[in-house]
């Protein structure tokens, strides 16, 4: 996926006459013969396929100044999508590479010693970064999704600095959402002991239908709820309870009732149906902070005569904190991070220093750098002014809302000297590195580690290690689902309308529901996360993500696609025998098979898109209006065709099949999958035929052959598309013909030591757009 | 104040505000005043405010089942149209209307995201994907700079697309072309809001009503304080920045003058009106029905208390492929578009354009059971468009476009006809026209050629 770069205007990149004449030369003697060896056909001498005409400019030197012509030659070039395999006659390798190479260096000017590192466009966070930046810098959960409209996307992905626009409507939403953000974080009723109450109904058992609002002294049973405790501390527990019966009154029943927290007893109860009666109790218990597990049992005894049962109702389950000498560690954790030195002193001049310091620190966390120094004097000076009228807090904050409103928090500004002139290329300065890393790995703000070692300059010498600590770090998971999330279109997968009945042939809603629901996505998208995170993490070759022959599952999920020998919710990497068909790698799961399907059956064209536009990096270009429909096609052909016989049509037109002989063979190959992702070796009694050829050249019969194309004589594709993506993602800009050495760079890394999914990561961190930026305007 | 019990629903809470509250909020702002002095700017003979609202529908008609038989007065609805019999004399089917610029010319593919990025504004949209996009000022918006300075909100822009779906958008261009209909520079889109009760709150403030109220000067001094200082930051930032750079914290800028200019006019309003219903619940109503209807509910609440006299509001992105199971069936609205003159198809899509036309009658309905300040209906005082920027979507044209124009201007309008203009009409002299009688006399909007005078 290469962009047209709008920059790309007439070339002026030949610098001065005399290289003009020279090039004009070497094409003339070595790169017009090949044009007309190999294109000319059918782009030359009056042939104009694709109204795309090579040789009827003026002259040559116009020729070579038509840089959108040769940047189409070029992307066809490198991606040998062109000549057409079909055509007997082709360039051999070298005489490929030469013509790429002569491109690159004479036509783009491209310098692979020192790549051009682009431009991006300053970036305010989207609404995932933002509620993940207010988590981490001031540690509570504002809800994005709510308050914010969604994000413009580009390229495929939320992150591009471009098409981030800050609408009138969304900067009023700032301002709210940081007035409320800083009301979260500094609660007005902090540091007050508050118990905690528990409601009898939110102890459940494993099935979720018992709780503690009436415990049967009949049957054995367990509720728990879970709590969180935010100090440690000592805590009052006091439980209100009655002793009921239920459906009659038996005589002589007696069952055991128990008190257990995190697995350990702490009161035990024998009770009978003879006596109903309401009591209380108390216990002191040491807490540490962290969820804690509650639990109520009733082992039963004698059974006693008559209908009915007795058992036990909780009234009150309430915990008070007791040992309040050290009262600070009542406040929130937001509360502290913000009071860095505990509660404010009482003098009005140490009061002054301290808001200082606690603006300074929240506006240094917040905005990623050091603030300025005047912004930090204004925003003090406000905040004081209001604690005056109040309390010290309440200018903390006003403080907190400012802070949150300003740019330098809602945008990722680099700053670089002679910011207008294109030459001008430096290095990020490290706090901006600090972001960027941060943003690409943990759609956050940097941590504490990260702008320590930026501040004492050691973050770029200390990258690899820093990216492997990041990775480590639970919040790398958010790029897992942000990045497959978009790359696969997994986030779509929850939303999707899929008409479940119809695929499965199956009348009965409830029947159809049982075998797929809501449930099943769940377990994909989380399949396909916990696939690709291993390939993160392990750093296993990137190829398996096509071509591995395992995945992540559950009970649930291995039951659907008929996996043997998995039991349990747990997620678990299972190796695949050769008993499982098409399973592996990204093309056998639910996730890609689903987003690729219409809602009511198979979309072989989709899947080929899909393959062409995110596997391959090759995309055709879109259909024209008025195709028609598989279901039409279908009332011309005999009833219950099959679908490589409607796919047939595609080949009829000259118009569609050029496009169509390059996606149909890839998506007709997955047609074992029926719209669910389950696999099936005929469709309506009629055995499915899943063999075909790429437009490459190569011969598969079946899905398994083409993932080992696809990852084999195709992997260079893959290596090309997913770095294209990575980088799309991590810089926040469209891959420009300009990118080209860099991909290449990063290619030929990738190739050279087996292509790790870390290794990727490595060498986008350490590439030179993601390193260096230059100053805005065309580099023509 | 006539106030629901708390055992309303989300939807029974707004449906006796049309006629039964007897427009309580509105008296006491003291509009009648206002209007009466205001000069010729947004509003109708009888000094009521004029308001204009455009509301586009996604992914063409179809023209057989929709368009009216016979023209000028003598009219007949078609199958599609049926539930605007009650508004038959309330509005005008204009033939012959034309966004030129939806159709492919030098940029190929792409006619859903051009139908909807050229509706409002008339302009061609540059071909990216998300590098230097670029469309131009849309009709609403050059309303808004001439009268939205009349009311508290300038423009109010809504959308019932909450979620957006991953991956590229249509042919290359990016999906601000598609989910965003007004724009408020060629570079700036006005983002719509999607959630009832956010729209509620921007319309009339968060909290009950006596919280909205409390301290309200005090906040504004505040957020005003604040503004003072972030746009200092804005300033000092600006100064190491590079072009394109500088251009969105230009958009940065302009949002919080945007906010200043309306604690200003907060001052000199005085504080928002109470609505005289609650806040709709929290979140996004499932049933795509429903949330319609609330936004239109809050539309109207909005033009009622003279929130706002200028709307957009986006049903749906063009290219939608929504599937509507309430209907009878689970295929997405644009897969079936492409419908080859299929019959079935195009029944299906029939009942999609009926659903649609049912949400207009709903919205029409509520516009003409409320009275005026001036005694009229609010439909009276009002020019909605109904329409998509693509006619045909199974050929993805963009002439003929199905454009209803319910509202009388006030009396400007002749209503209760089916007219047909010279084919290839730009739909901007429409707008051109209702521009003027809004009394926001602009030169030309995009490619707009004149004024359109039939209607």
């Amino acid at each position: 996926m290469i962009v047209t770069a709008l920059s790309l205007t007439a070339g002026t990149c030949l610098a001065d006459v005399e290289s003009e004449k020279a090039t004009e030369l070497e094409f003339q003697k070595k790169i017009e013969p090949l044009l007309q060896d190999y294109c000319y056909d059918c782009h030359g001498d009056g042939a104009d396929k694709g109204d795309f005409v090579l040789d009827e400019f003026q002259s040559t030197a116009e020729f070579l100044q038509e840089q959108h012509v040769w940047l189409r030659i070029w992307e066809n070039l490198r991606t040998e999508m062109m000549p057409p395999s079909k055509e007997e006659f082709q360039p051999s390798p070298k005489e490929r590479k030469e013509l790429v190479a002569w491109i690159e260096k004479k036509i783009f000017a491209l310098d692979p010693e020192n790549p051009d590192p682009g431009r991006v466009t300053i970036r305010r966070m989207n609404r995932e970064e933002y509620r993940n930046t207010i988590s981490d810098v001031v540690g509570v959960d504002f809800n994005t999704s709510d308050n914010f409209p969604p994000d413009d996307t580009g390229f495929g992905f939320d992150t591009i600095g471009d098409v981030l626009t800050i609408s009138p409507l969304l900067m009023e939403k700032y301002l709210n959402a940081a007035a409320e953000i800083a009301e979260l974080a500094l609660p007005a009723n902090a540091g007050k002991p508050t118990p905690i109450k528990i409601d009898a109904g939110s102890f459940r058992d494993r099935g979720g239908s018992q709780t503690a609002r009436f415990m049967e002294a009949d049957a054995a049973q367990t509720v728990t709820a879970k709590q969180r405790i935010n100090a440690d501390g000592q805590y009052s527990l006091e439980v209100a309870y009655t002793v009921k019966s239920e459906g009659g009154r038996p005589k002589g029943q007696s069952a055991k009732w128990q008190l257990l927290i995190d697995g350990k007893k702490i009161r035990e109860l024998d009770f009978n149906s003879d006596k109903s009666r309401g009591s209380r109790f108390v216990e002191k218990i040491d807490f540490k902070k962290g969820y804690h597990r509650l639990e109520f049992v009733i082992v039963p005894g004698d059974r006693g005569e008559g209908r009915g049962t007795a058992g036990i109702q909780v009234d009150r389950f309430q915990l008070k904190r007791l040992d309040l000498d050290s009262n600070w560690d009542l406040y929130p954790d937001s509360y502290q991070r913000i009071f860095l030195d505990g509660l404010p002193p009482t003098g009005e001049k140490e009061q002054a220093a301290y808001m200082r310091k606690i603006v300074e620190n929240f506006a240094f966390r917040a905005f990623r750098r050091p603030p300025r120094k005047r912004l930090v004097d204004q925003i003090t000076n406000l905040a004081l002014a209001k604690s005056k009228e109040g309390k010290f807090v309440d200018g903390v904050r006003l403080a907190v809302t400012a802070t949150l409103t300003s740019p330098s928090f809602l945008f990722r500004s680099e700053t670089q000297a002679e910011p207008d002139n294109p030459g001008k290329v430096v290095l990020l300065d490290e706090y901006a590195l600090a972001s960027r890393l941060s943003y690409f790995l943990w759609s956050s703000a940097p941590d504490k580690t990260l702008l320590d070692l930026a501040a004492k300059r050691e973050l770029r010498t200390n990258l690899r290690e820093q990216v492997d600590r990041m990775l480590a770090d639970k919040r790398s998971d958010r790029f897992v689902e942000n990045f497959i999330g978009q790359w696969l279109q997994a986030r779509d997968l929850q939303g999707l309308n899929i008409d479940t009945r119809r695929i499965l042939r199956e009348r009965d809603r409830r029947k159809a529901n049982r075998v797929f629901n809501q449930g099943t996505r769940r377990d994909m998208k989380r399949e396909t996360e916990e696939f690709f995170r291993h390939i993160l993490l392990q750093n296993r070759p990137i190829l398996e993500l096509l071509n591995g022959n395992y995945s992540f599952l559950n009970e649930n999920l291995a039951n659907f696609y008929g996996v043997p020998g998995v039991r349990g919710d747990q997620f678990r990497k299972v190796d695949f025998d050769e008993n499982v068909k098409g399973r592996g790698g990204l093309l056998g799961q639910g996730t890609f098979l689903i987003v690729t399907s219409q809602s009511t059956r198979t979309s072989p064209v989709k899947r080929g898109l899909f393959v062409l536009d995110n596997i391959l990096g090759t995309p055709a270009p879109p259909a024209p209006p008025d195709v028609p429909e598989l279901e039409e096609i279908e009332r011309k052909l005999e009833k219950g065709a099959t679908m490589r016989a409607l796919m047939e049509v595609h080949r009829e037109k000259p118009l569609c099949s050029s496009c169509h002989e390059r996606m149909d063979p890839i998506g007709l190959a997955l047609e074992n999958f029926n719209a669910l992702g389950q696999w099936r070796d005929q469709e309506d009694g009629k055995d499915i035929d899943s063999a075909g050829k790429l437009v490459t050249g190569e011969n598969f019969s079946n899905v398994m052959e083409l993932k080992k194309i696809l990852a084999g004589s195709r992997k260079q594709d893959f290596y090309r598309c997913l770095t294209e993506k990575m980088l799309t993602y991590a810089l926040g800009r469209g891959v420009e013909y300009y990118d080209a050495p860099t991909v290449d760079a990063i290619m030929t890394q990738l190739l050279k030591n087996g292509g790790g999914m870390k290794d990727l990561i490595y060498a986008v961190a350490e590439s030179v757009p993601f390193q260096k930026r230059r100053g805005d305007g065309s580099t023509f | 104040m006539n106030r629901p019990s708390n055992n309303f629903g989300r939807r029974a809470f707004l449906r006796g505000l049309g006629a039964s509250v007897a427009l309580p909020a509105f008296r006491s702002l003291g509009a009648e005043v206002k209007a009466a002095t205001a000069a010729a700017r947004g509003v109708t003979a009888t000094g009521a405010p004029l308001r204009m609202a455009y509301l586009y529908v996604p992914n063409g008609v179809i023209m057989d089942k929709w368009r009216p038989e016979g023209t000028g007065t003598d009219f007949k609805f078609n199958e599609s149209m049926k539930s605007l019999n009650d508004f038959k004399n309330d509005l005008q089917i204009v033939k012959g209307l034309e966004q030129a610029n939806g159709w492919a010319g030098p940029d190929g593919a792409g006619d859903h995201a051009r139908g909807g990025a050229t509706f409002l504004t008339g302009a061609r949209p540059r071909k990216t994907a998300g590098s230097d996009i670029r469309l131009g000022v849309s009709a609403d918006q050059m309303a808004a700079n001439y009268i939205g300075s009349e009311t508290r909100l300038p423009s109010l822009e809504l959308s019932c697309d909450a979620v957006r779906k991953s991956g590229n958008c249509d042919s290359g261009y990016s999906c601000a072309y598609q989910y965003n209909l007004s724009w408020r520079s060629a570079t700036q889109p006005m983002t719509p809001e999607s959630n009832p009760r956010l729209v509620f709150e921007r319309l009339f403030g968060g909290g009950s009503s006596d919280d909205r109220q409390k301290g309200l000067a005090k906040r504004r001094a505040e957020q005003r304080s604040i503004l003072d200082i972030v746009m200092d930051d804005a300033r000092a930032m600006n100064n190491q920045l590079g072009r394109n750079d500088r251009n969105k914290l230009d958009e940065y800028m302009t949002g919080v003058r945007e906010i200043e200019r309306r604690i200003e006019k907060a001052e000199s309003f005085g504080p928002p009106p109470n609505p005289g219903v609650d806040a709709p619940d929290e979140g996004v109503p499932g049933e795509y029905q429903e949330h319609i209807r609330l936004l239109f509910d809050m539309l109207l609440l909005a033009f009622k208390t003279d929130q706002t006299r200028i709307s957009s509001f986006l049903l749906a992105h063009d290219g939608s492929n929504r599937s509507f199971s309430n209907l009878g069936f689970n295929e997405g609205h644009h897969s079936l578009s492409h419908h080859r003159r299929a019959q079935d198809k195009m029944d299906k899509i029939a009942k999609i354009d009926t659903f649609y036309t049912q949400q207009l009658a709903y919205f029409l309905k509520r516009m003409k059971s409320t009275e005026d300040v001036d005694g009229n209906t609010l439909l009276h005082n009002s020019m909605i468009v109904w329409g998509s920027g693509i006619s045909n979507a199974d050929r993805h044209t963009h002439d003929d476009l199905p454009i209803i124009l319910a509202g009388n201007a006030g009396g400007k309008f002749q209503t209760g006809r089916h007219i047909e203009i010279p084919d290839n009409t730009p739909l901007n002299n429409l707008y051109m026209r209702m521009l003027k009688e809004a009394g926001a006399p602009v030169d030309r909007i995009g490619d707009s050629s004149g004024l359109l005078t039939q209607v």
